[in-house]
């Protein structure tokens, strides 16, 4: 436990970890299993790190670490102690990018919801969690169909803002 | 992005749309391929992350609280005050330490020859013949027989408090024996504590059975779980409040959420080895991370924080 990477550590699994939980969602499809494995793979790599191990590219790393162990997850394979240098022979899927950038968008949407506010974010998840129609949320909370609609919309625009404000970042 | 109504999106994209808004979305979506890419992408995540979505799930705060009571991470600017506190503790291991390695020869079986630790009042660290490296807790013993261990098994003795970090080797199980149960393991991180009337097991990482020693029952544990055996009940318990300070005396952290001060006193009783006395409002509540801090700074703290005096007892 002598060295520190030359990185800001703390910063990193800030950053990464909503979307690579998002990531490992989508291939494990249970939250609590997700974040156990993403928790445990920056475990791993910290030990890596601290052991003098180089990584170039912390997060396209992070990334193949937690999908090579959501990998072994279904297919059975007891994921506790598979070492990372047992199964990182296999980076190669050319849609692991794309895969990547959807997580990223997932993990925007999340933090969405996470900033509507309380009403308005339970409105919207018993509308796209639950699958609820507005008429049936309007009944269930005694609003207006019509402040359902409202709601949906600003929940919506919430997300548009968000959308429109990295497009600047990035091309503006 | 030319503008629409975002009721009549949100609308489109719930299914709720009639058949006049959804040509106004239509039209909207065929004026730029931008508009179209936009909602195909918010598509996917909005039929995804909702279904899974709950309130403080997957925080990153937290998690990196919990990131740093595992691994015991600590920034440069710690280092010192750390230090501090180490020299202090390896002073005090070389002092306070009776450290007897004997060969004790049984009458049953001549051929065992024991290896053991008896720990003072302070911690010590050690490695075992596989690499697996052992704390041991203030006031606790370790021993194992040098003939045997690792031949078919690797098997140790324990009482008191011990963390271990096991070194993976799945032919040779390794075997922690207590007084009246037993942990099997094939590589993980786990802590086992002997006490007045009751052994427990926490597990940090990987997988451990805990079981009595004429096997009649047994829980497997994972990462982050907890179990307790009663001696007077004979039974071994799922514990579900795993206590993250449980390793505290590990990794040097020492975290407080909401924590009353009662149990403060009582953690930090028992991670330094004092008697402490309170003065003042006993019904506040502590949160803080105690990144290896000395007592002192810690006392300090407390005392800013909370206008609470904790007084080391003489």
């Amino acid at each position: 436990m002598d060295r520190k990477p030359s990185f800001d550590f703390e910063e990193q699994f800030k950053k990464l970890y909503l979307p690579l939980n998002l990531f490992a969602l989508r291939i494990v499809e249970d939250s609590d299993e997700a974040e156990d494995i993403v928790q445990q793979c920056f475990v791993d790599v910290w030990e890596l790190i601290c052991g003098g191990q180089e990584i170039d590219s912390f997060k396209s790393y992070m990334y193949m670490v937690v999908r090579n162990r959501c990998l072994s997850f279904k297919n059975g394979a007891t994921f506790q102690n598979v070492g990372i240098d047992e199964c990182c022979d296999s980076i190669s899927d050319t849609s692991e990018d794309e895969a990547v950038v959807l997580s990223e968008r997932d993990a925007r949407l999340w933090r969405v919801i996470d900033q509507l506010p309380q009403e308005r974010r339970r409105i919207f998840l018993m509308s796209k969690r639950d699958g609820m129609k507005y008429s049936e949320i309007a009944s269930a909370l005694g609003l207006s169909v019509k402040t359902v609609e409202n709601q949906m919309g600003k929940a919506l625009k919430s997300l548009r803002e968000m959308a429109h404000k990295i497009y600047i970042f990035f091309f503006g | 992005m030319k503008e629409i109504d975002d009721n009549i999106l949100a609308k489109y994209l719930c299914c709720e749309a009639s058949e006049h808004e959804k040509a106004v979305v239509e039209e909207w979506l065929n004026a730029s391929h931008e508009n179209r890419a936009w909602l195909e992408r918010v598509r996917k995540s909005m039929d995804f992350v909702p279904k899974h979505y709950s309130e403080g799930k997957f925080d990153s705060e937290k998690a990196w609280r919990q990131f740093v009571f595992k691994r015991g991470y600590r920034k440069e600017k710690k280092s010192f005050v750390w230090r501090k506190s180490f020299v202090g503790l390896a002073a005090a291991a070389v002092a306070l330490l009776v450290v007897s390695l004997a060969a004790i020869r049984w009458l049953a079986e001549p051929e065992v020859e024991m290896a053991e630790w008896h720990t003072a009042d302070a911690s010590m660290t050690l490695f075992l013949p596989d690499s697996t490296k052992v704390m041991l807790a203030a006031n606790s013993s370790l021993s194992y027989d040098k003939k045997s261990f690792g031949i078919e098994t690797r098997s140790v003795n324990v009482d008191g408090e011990a963390y271990f970090s096991v070194k993976r080797d799945e032919e040779k199980r390794f075997m922690v024996k207590m007084d009246q149960t037993y942990v099997t393991v094939l590589g993980t991180k786990f802590i086992v504590e002997t006490g007045e009337g009751q052994t427990s097991v926490s597990v940090e990482s990987g997988k451990v059975a805990f079981a009595k020693n004429d096997d009649s029952q047994q829980v497997t544990l994972t990462a982050g779980m907890k179990a307790v055996y009663d001696v007077q009940m004979q039974t071994i318990k799922k514990d579900d409040d795993f206590e993250p300070n449980d390793f505290a005396w590990v990794t040097g952290v020492i975290v407080f959420d909401a924590a009353p001060l009662k149990e403060v006193v009582e953690v930090l009783e028992k991670h330094y080895g004092v008697k402490l006395s309170l003065v003042g409002d006993s019904s506040r509540k502590l949160t803080a991370t105690f990144n290896n801090y000395v007592l002192n700074d810690i006392l300090e703290v407390i005392k800013e924080t909370l206008d609470v005096e904790l007084v080391i007892e003489k």
